[in-house]
């Protein structure tokens, strides 16, 4: 994260023109907070669309006094919107940079802003949900709860900082590197090559960790022997010799390519249920 | 009991309280359980049956417009039910997995009626009048209403359902008890199996395969694994120079209807 986004305080290097209207450090922090609320009025009709206008109002209020101007600016942030809570400072910066010139200049085009605005739902849900939902909260989760499991009381404390201090920052930084740099924001990101380097970071470290993770969360054990009594030979020991977890990353690839076909989550959860109490009843499987 | 009622009432509203604190997570298991714990007078219990339903829940995420059962209501019902009963992780789980589903039915309560027949239609029409504090109005009562009724639908149903739940528990067969620990072995794999499928593609299949070897044959712990995966994914993209990585690796990552 560079250093310079701090002082984005009077945020453009240019002096302000005389009654131009310029957001401060002071909006670019009330959005930042009130962003921590973005989809905290989801629905099913246009999702973040409100939480998008409550988080802009600071900038909005300070940009458009007049009635009108405001009118045209909410319902402007009527449209549907959707982006991984994390990013959503990031979209509100860049918003913000676009709401400010078309205050000041009178031949902006302000359909540009909701142009811009969907064409960053994509790419920055795309890297958000690996990074947080695919890289940084497994990650917590899985090392909280083996801590949790082990009986160590801090399991709560280590999860809630290793996932909220990367998205805190995020945030943080988001809002004001969002405002910096406006619209040029995509196309610096793509010639940097840095979005697809922390997407593929995050990518590898995820399934680093996951791959890991099938093998020491997951459990299947075999409850049927072969013979019985002392000489029976117990089907686990048989597996694991072959490869140690085989059956947690056998369940796991087949559960991989059932979604993968399409299969719906809920489906395969009530399966996994169903199919559980089955194989408990003819002693197939044991806990 | 009534003092019990409204601690776990409480637990709850900080489970909720997890939007307006930037979707912070206060509302996964590992959080929530320990805190009914603490409330119910067993701190240990509730933290084992976390870390479990932790584990049990890993997929359940909202990705784009999918909505997953409800956790928050799962983890502190199904954590407290549980600790009532004397009983331990496995009866949480089997608990919690139905708990999240009812709870959901209220979600979708507000997600597809409530909220945009109330609250968003309003704030579209203080937008045209350019009521900026009323749409703001709008937005806070959404997330509100929502979370008080979520949270009075913990408590209500903490209260009527203690005195029943021990004799819902005595009973369930015990190859059914015996099924749903099973179950709660095998559900970890699915939030995996999510997980993989969401981040995977051809060139970065490996990774999965060697996290996955690391663990089994050398049984590095997942903290461990964790750091020795930022460390060689800091070395690998190092040695690639800036800017050129970036196309085979976004080319690679279209195809995220790949099998593995």
């Amino acid at each position: 994260m560079s250093t310079d986004t701090t002082n984005a305080a009077p945020a453009n290097d240019a002096p302000a023109a005389a009654g131009e209207k310029r957001l401060s450090e002071k909006e670019l922090r009330g959005m930042f907070f009130r962003s921590l609320n973005f989809d905290g009025s989801f629905n099913y009709e246009r999702q973040m669309s409100l939480g998008m206008r409550h988080a802009l109002a600071p900038a909005l209020a300070k940009l458009y006094p007049n009635k009108d101007d405001m009118a045209a600016a909410l319902e402007r942030h009527s449209e549907f919107f959707n982006v991984t809570p994390a990013m959503a400072p990031l979209v509100l910066g860049i918003t913000a940079a676009m709401e400010e010139r078309n205050a000041n200049e009178d031949d902006f085009d302000a359909d540009s802003i909701n142009a811009v605005k969907a064409s960053l739902m994509g790419p920055l849900s795309g890297i958000g949900d690996s990074l947080f939902w695919g890289t940084i909260r497994p990650l917590a989760g899985g090392i909280a709860a083996s801590l949790a499991l082990a009986g160590n009381i801090f399991a709560p404390l280590v999860f809630l900082l290793g996932f909220n201090i990367p998205n805190y920052l995020v945030r943080w930084f988001g809002v004001h590197w969002g405002y910096k740099m406006g619209t040029d924001f995509l196309a610096r990101a793509e010639k940097s090559g840095i979005m697809q380097k922390v997407f593929l970071g995050a990518a590898m470290v995820g399934l680093f960790v996951i791959g890991g993770m099938v093998a020491s969360m997951v459990s299947v054990k075999i409850g049927w022997t072969i013979g019985s009594g002392d000489g029976a030979i117990d089907l686990n020991t048989v597996l694991d010799g072959i490869m140690p977890k085989m059956l947690p990353l056998g369940v796991t690839l087949l559960l991989s390519r059932a979604l993968n076909k399409g299969w719906k989550v809920n489906t395969l959860l009530l399966v996994i249920v169903i199919a559980s109490i089955a194989a408990a009843g003819v002693g197939l499987l044991a806990a | 009991m009534l003092l019990k009622t409204v601690l776990v009432g409480l637990v709850a509203l900080i489970g909720y309280l997890d939007h307006p604190t930037g979707k912070s997570m206060l509302q996964r298991p590992i959080v929530m359980g320990p805190l009914v714990g603490i409330v119910l007078g067993d701190p240990m219990t509730g933290l084992a049956v976390g870390g479990t339903l932790e584990l049990a829940f890993m997929g359940n995420m909202a990705i784009g417009a999918a909505i997953p059962p409800e956790i928050t209501a799962g983890g502190v019902l199904g954590t407290a039910f549980a600790i009532t009963a004397g009983s331990g992780a496995d009866v949480a789980v089997a608990l919690a997995l139905p708990i999240a589903s009812l709870a959901l039915l209220i979600k979708n309560l507000f997600y597809l009626i409530i909220r945009p027949q109330f609250m968003l239609h309003a704030a579209d029409r203080m937008s045209a009048e350019g009521d900026l504090k009323g749409v703001c109005r709008m937005h806070d009562l959404a997330y509100w209403t929502y979370a008080i009724c979520m949270t009075l639908a913990c408590a209500v149903s903490f209260y009527v359902g203690s005195p029943v739940i021990q004799a819902v528990i005595d009973a369930i067969p015990q190859f059914v008890m015996d099924g749903i620990s099973i179950a709660a072995g095998i559900l970890p794999a699915l939030g995996f199996a999510m997980l993989a499928n969401m981040l995977m593609s051809e060139k970065l299949a490996p990774w999965f395969g060697i996290g996955f070897l690391l663990s089994a044959y050398l049984e590095v712990p997942v903290l461990g694994l964790a750091l020795l995966g930022v460390l060689v994914t800091l070395l690998i993209l190092r040695a690639e120079p800036a800017g050129q990585p970036a196309v085979a690796a976004a080319s690679d990552f279209d195809e995220d209807d790949e099998d593995f």
